[in-house]
């Protein structure tokens, strides 16, 4: 507890202080901070709206045998779209830099709910989720990077076979699966296409489970924001045009590649180290980055408790529950009620929201005083 | 709110406005290639701006994109790049505009009732 409050406090103070003073200028309705969660979630649909127009236009082979003739493979596609479907530059820009801000947004909401200590006991579904949900992005990113079927996209496939080659038992297979078959052809291009898309439309299964337990989460910004969202990245368009590189040709072995650090870190560590290392780093901070609620040792949450006898099955406590910790069950017989109010006890904060809701004073927290409850209700009203 | 206290949100929406405005405005003009002199612009374009008399109009914009996109120069999609860009700036003084007319319902109401 004493090192969790070294470590998050100071954080915690400076996050509050940024958010006072964005406040301050932009008042708590337009405050980015305020919906940190949210704004990954935009770029997701600017994400999934321009890579519709590309999907239409994309086509996922590498057959460039007549290439000189301009007959279509997925180079000449992204080309086509590139430079002769109107807008067509601006809506891969748009689709390429959408993924980058993702990544940065979702970095932000990480570092704002470790700050606020917004990430244990209760909440530790919402963490883990959120580690698959960044990890399915980062992985889903670098299939973009695969799919233009450029130098680059070469060069990272070769490395992603070399580095699933190099891993024990289910390294042989886990290649075959990748590249669809034992060597690079058309359905290569195929498979990557299918995880690009079929793991997209995963995320949204996903985004159910990082829900879940909120009963109200935030789920779009304001448009003032979206605005905002939209303007920033299609001026990062149009200051920083997206270039293909050269055609990929099987016969030769690109070398060196423009890495995009958002998607394509985990490549140039695999430059700079052997792959048992590279393998070992990133299951080992992968596992250290899930656990990490279970790092910090604090006091038990102190639950809720449903008086039976004063429960008159009004439903409120139910309503106001942040967390989804409240079910109303069927009363016993015999009750003058219909309906019963239970606490899931694994999902409960011990906020006291739900003893500030109830009017019949049905609901306690039993181990603390009136006085500390409404502490907590204020604490949690102004929060 | 005293009318003096309106003044300034007022002044500033239409000013705002106006922005969102004019950078619309900057949009055909941009596709049309009219802001990209480098790039053979669309002659209906050209001569449709005659007819309106607006040509001169768009010399501070054709400036402006000179200076600040000369990498665009050979680009084929310059106009649609500068197009993204000034509805970039629309959007931007849209939601500026937006922020100022909604901030008044932005203040804290939460009141804690008395048990």
């Amino acid at each position: 507890m004493v090192m969790q409050k070294l470590y998050t406090d100071p954080l915690n103070k400076a996050t509050l202080w940024l958010e006072h003073w964005t406040n301050v200028i932009a008042t708590s309705k337009y405050n980015p901070f305020y919906y940190h969660g949210a704004l990954p979630q935009f770029y997701l649909w600017v994400l999934f709206l321009s890579g519709l127009l590309l999907f239409a236009y994309y086509i996922p082979t590498i057959d460039n045998a007549y290439a000189s003739e301009r007959l279509i493979n997925a180079w000449t596609s992204v080309d086509y779209i590139t430079k002769t479907i109107p807008f067509g530059a601006v809506f891969r820009g748009l689709h390429r830099y959408a993924g980058d801000a993702m990544v940065l947004t979702i970095i932000l909401h990480v570092l704002r709910v470790w700050f606020t200590d917004r990430y244990r006991q209760y909440r530790w579904v919402q963490w883990v989720s959120g580690v698959v949900l960044l990890l399915a992005v980062l992985f889903i990113g670098q299939t973009g990077y695969y799919l233009v079927w450029d130098e680059r996209s070469l060069l990272l496939t070769r490395m992603t076979v070399s580095a699933f080659e190099s891993l024990p038992v289910i390294g042989q297979p886990l290649k075959d699966w990748f590249i669809n078959g034992k060597e690079i052809t058309n359905l290569t291009l195929s498979n990557y296409l299918f995880i690009h898309i079929g793991l997209s439309f995963m995320l949204l299964f996903g985004l159910w489970v990082h829900y879940v337990r909120m009963a109200r989460p935030v789920l779009t910004p304001p448009p003032v924001i979206n605005y905002i969202l939209v303007a920033i990245t299609l001026a990062v368009v149009a200051m920083f045009p997206i270039q293909s590189g050269t055609m990929a040709q099987l016969t030769q072995t690109p070398t060196s590649f423009e890495i995009d650090w958002f998607f394509l870190w985990p490549y140039w560590m695999m430059t700079k180290m052997s792959m048992g290392f590279f393998w070992a780093l990133m299951i080992g901070a992968v596992v250290l980055f899930t656990a990490v609620p279970w790092f910090v040792r604090t006091k038990p949450v102190e639950t809720a408790e449903v008086v039976l006898t004063k429960c008159t099955g009004c439903s409120l406590c139910d309503k106001d529950c942040p967390y989804e910790a409240i079910d109303m069950v069927p009363a016993p017989a015999g009750s003058r009620f219909k309906l019963l109010a239970t606490v899931k006890s694994y999902r409960c904060s011990g906020c006291g929201l739900c003893v500030g809701a109830c009017a019949f004073d049905a609901i306690d927290l039993p181990n603390l005083l009136d006085s500390d409850v409404s502490n907590q209700i204020k604490a949690a009203a102004q929060s | 709110m005293s009318a003096r206290d309106r003044f300034l949100p007022i002044v500033l929406v239409l000013i705002f406005a106006a922005g969102c405005l004019g950078m619309t405005f900057m949009m055909p003009w941009a596709e049309f290639g009219l802001l990209t002199p480098s790039i053979p612009g669309s002659d209906w374009g050209k001569q449709f701006a005659d007819t309106l008399g607006i040509s001169g109009l768009l010399q501070p914009a054709i400036a402006f994109v000179n200076s600040n996109f000369p990498y665009l120069k050979d680009d084929v999609n310059a106009p649609y790049y500068v197009y993204g860009f000034f509805m970039a700036l629309a959007l931007i003084s849209a939601a500026i505009g937006i922020a100022v007319i909604g901030r008044e319902d932005a203040e804290e109401k939460t009141v804690l009732p008395l048990k």
